[in-house]
C-alpha cells in the first residue's frame, strides 16, 4: 500500500475498532484492512489512481462509526437495545451503626447504563433539553457548553486545542483553565463517533462533547489540584475551587446509574494495558431496575435461591463516602446462567455495585455468587468470586479512586 | 419495528448468503447485493458488525485463511448447525407470513 494509502486507511482502521482492545481490536482490524486492500485492488485495476482508489473504497465502507458502534456493542458493555434485561437486585445492605445503636439498612442495585440526559450546569441555573448528553456502554458524555456556562461565571475558561502536530482531522482537545493556571485537557468526541440512544437509533454524536471520566481522570492528574465528586443524585464535581453539578431537576441523573458507571471506569482502569485479552473475556453486567414482569420474577426466584447472600464483608467506612464492590462472577456460577440467557454471551461476569454511606460507621456488604476474597488489584487472571472494593468521588489528593486494602475488610461466613 | 423488521432480513440474507458456501466479508456483500436485485443497499462497514452478531450468537463462526491477492489475511464465516436450523426457521415462518399476506389479498 503506498503512503497515502497509510494515512486515509490508518485512520478508518483506527476508529472503527475503537473501544476495542488486544486480540478482538487485532482481528476486526485485520478483517477491515483485508476489505480496504482488496477494495482499492479493484478501483485500481478498474483505472483509478491510488488516491482516488482509497477514497471511493472508504466511501462505500461508510462511517468508521458504523463499525465501532455496531462493534462496542458486542465486545465491550452490553447494552440495553433488543436484549431483556435481568434485574438483580443486589445483596448489598449497608448497616450504618447510629450513635444511638439503631441500624439502617439500603439495598443497592446494578444499573444498565443506559442514555440519560443531563447538563453540567452551575446550581440554580436552568439549561432546555436541546443540549444533550449521552451515555455509551462506557460512558458518559457531557456537552461542552453546557460545562462552559457553569464553569466561566467561576473564573474558569474553556477552549478548544488540538493535539499538537496533529493534522485537523484529528480529535479536537477541551482545555479547562482554572482560576488558579491550572490546566486540564480532555479529548472531544470526534464527529465519526456514533453512539446509541435508549431507542436504539445511531445518535450521529456532535463534536462538542466529552467523556465525563477523561475530565475525571485528567483532572485528578495534577497533584496540586482537588478534585472530587459527592452526593448521590445529581453530583456534584469539584475542580478546585470552581464545581458543578451534574443533572437537572428536569433531567436529573441517579446517583445509582451515575456511580454504576463510575465504577466502570474504574474497572476499566484498573484492568490496565497489561490485561488485553483478559479484559476480551471479561462481561460487565450493569442491570436494570425498570425490568419487565418477566425479568422480576425471575429476580424473585434467583433472591429465593439465595445465591447473593452467602458472604458478608465488613468494613469501618469513613462518613458520606460512595463505594464500590466489583465482583468477578465464577462463570458457570447460576447467577451468570442467568445472565448469559440474558443475551450476554460472555465467558464471565463483573458485577458492580455502587453503595454509599450516610453515616460513617460500619459498612456490612452480602456478596453475590458466594464472592469470599478481597483482592487489591484484579491481575490478569481474575479468579472466580474475587471482588475488589473501592472508594468513589476522590477527596482531596487521592485520585478519583482509592482502593480499599483488603486488610481493611473483615470477612464473617454466612448460610 | 421498522428497524427490526430490517435487522430481522438482513439476518436472514446472510445467513442465505452462506448456505452453500464458506465466505468472506467481500464475496458476501457482492452477492447481498447481487441477489437483493440492489434492494438492500447499505454501506459495507455495516456488515462486519452485522457478521460479528451472528457469530456471537452462534449463528456462524468463523476463521482466518490466507488472502489470494497477497493482502491481510481474510476471514471466512460459515454456518453452524444451530445456523442451519435458525435459516430453515425463518424461512418457514417467512413462508408462512407470506402465505397469508397472498391468501389475504386474493380473498375477494
Amino acid at each position: 500500500m503506498g503512503g497515502e494509502m497509510n494515512g486515509e486507511a490508518e485512520r478508518y482502521l483506527r476508529r472503527a475498532t475503537r473501544g476495542l482492545w488486544g486480540r478482538r481490536r487485532r482481528e476486526v482490524r485485520d478483517e477491515l484492512e483485508a476489505h480496504l486492500h482488496e477494495r482499492v485492488l479493484t478501483h485500481r485495476i478498474a483505472g483509478l489512481s491510488e488516491h482516488d482508489a482509497v477514497e471511493r473504497a472508504l466511501a462505500e465502507l461508510g462511517s468508521p462509526g458504523l463499525v465501532s458502534a455496531g462493534m462496542a456493542r458486542l465486545y465491550t458493555l452490553p447494552t440495553v437495545m433488543g436484549s431483556s434485561l435481568a434485574a438483580v437486585t443486589a445483596c448489598v445492605a449497608v448497616v450504618a451503626s447510629l450513635p444511638n445503636g439503631l441500624a439502617q439498612s439500603v439495598r443497592g442495585t446494578f444499573y444498565w447504563p443506559s442514555v440519560a440526559c443531563v447538563n453540567a450546569v452551575a446550581e440554580g441555573s436552568a439549561l432546555g433539553r436541546d443540549e444533550a448528553c449521552f451515555w455509551t456502554s462506557d460512558s458518559f458524555w457531557l456537552n461542552r457548553e453546557s460545562l462552559r456556562r457553569a464553569l466561566e461565571p467561576q473564573g474558569v475558561t474553556l477552549s478548544s486545542t488540538s493535539v499538537p502536530g496533529a493534522s485537523q482531522q484529528e480529535d479536537g482537545l477541551m482545555r479547562v483553565t482554572l482560576p488558579n493556571e491550572t490546566t486540564v485537557y480532555t479529548p472531544l468526541g470526534s464527529p465519526d463517533d456514533y453512539l446509541m440512544d435508549e431507542d436504539g437509533r445511531l445518535m450521529h454524536m456532535a463534536e462538542g462533547y466529552f467523556s465525563f471520566w477523561d475530565l475525571l481522570r485528567n483532572a485528578s492528574l495534577h497533584r496540586d489540584l482537588d478534585v472530587s465528586v459527592s452526593g448521590w443524585d445529581n453530583p456534584r464535581v469539584s475542580l478546585g475551587d470552581a464545581s458543578f453539578r451534574l443533572g437537572t431537576n428536569a433531567t436529573p441523573v441517579s446517583g445509582e446509574r451515575f456511580y454504576s458507571a463510575y465504577l466502570g471506569a474504574v474497572l476499566k482502569a484498573e484492568s490496565g494495558a497489561s490485561a488485553f485479552d483478559a479484559v476480551d473475556a471479561w462481561g460487565i453486567a450493569f442491570l436494570s431496575p425498570d425490568a419487565d414482569a418477566a425479568t422480576k420474577a425471575r429476580l424473585a426466584r434467583l433472591r429465593d435461591a439465595r445465591l447473593l447472600s452467602t458472604t458478608a464483608a465488613t468494613l469501618q467506612g469513613a462518613a458520606g463516602g460512595v463505594y464500590g464492590v466489583m465482583t468477578y462472577l465464577e462463570p458457570d456460577s447460576r447467577l451468570a446462567e442467568a445472565l448469559l440467557r440474558d443475551g450476554f454471551p460472555r465467558d464471565a461476569f463483573f458485577l458492580l455495585q455502587p453503595v454509599r454511606l450516610s453515616e460513617g460507621g460500619t459498612l456490612a456488604l452480602e456478596l453475590p455468587g458466594g464472592s469470599s476474597t478481597f483482592v487489591e488489584r484484579f491481575g490478569d487472571e481474575p479468579a472466580p468470586n474475587t471482588s475488589m472494593l473501592v472508594r468513589l468521588g476522590g477527596a482531596g489528593r487521592e485520585g478519583w479512586y482509592e482502593v480499599v486494602s483488603p486488610e481493611n475488610i473483615s470477612l464473617a461466613a454466612q448460610n | 419495528m421498522g428497524k427490526a423488521l430490517l435487522r430481522d432480513n438482513f439476518d436472514l440474507i446472510l445467513l442465505a448468503i452462506l448456505e452453500d458456501a464458506p465466505k468472506y466479508g467481500l464475496e458476501i456483500i457482492a452477492e447481498a447485493k447481487t441477489r437483493t436485485d440492489g434492494y438492500f443497499d447499505f454501506k459495507e462497514g455495516s456488515l462486519y458488525p452485522a457478521l460479528h452478531r451472528l457469530e456471537k450468537a452462534g449463528s456462524v463462526e468463523a476463521e482466518f485463511a490466507p488472502s489470494t491477492t497477497g493482502g491481510p489475511r481474510r476471514r471466512y464465516y460459515r454456518l453452524t448447525d444451530a445456523g442451519v436450523k435458525q435459516l430453515a426457521e425463518r424461512r418457514a415462518a417467512w413462508e408462512r407470513f407470506n402465505g397469508a399476506v397472498e391468501a389475504l389479498w386474493g380473498a375477494k
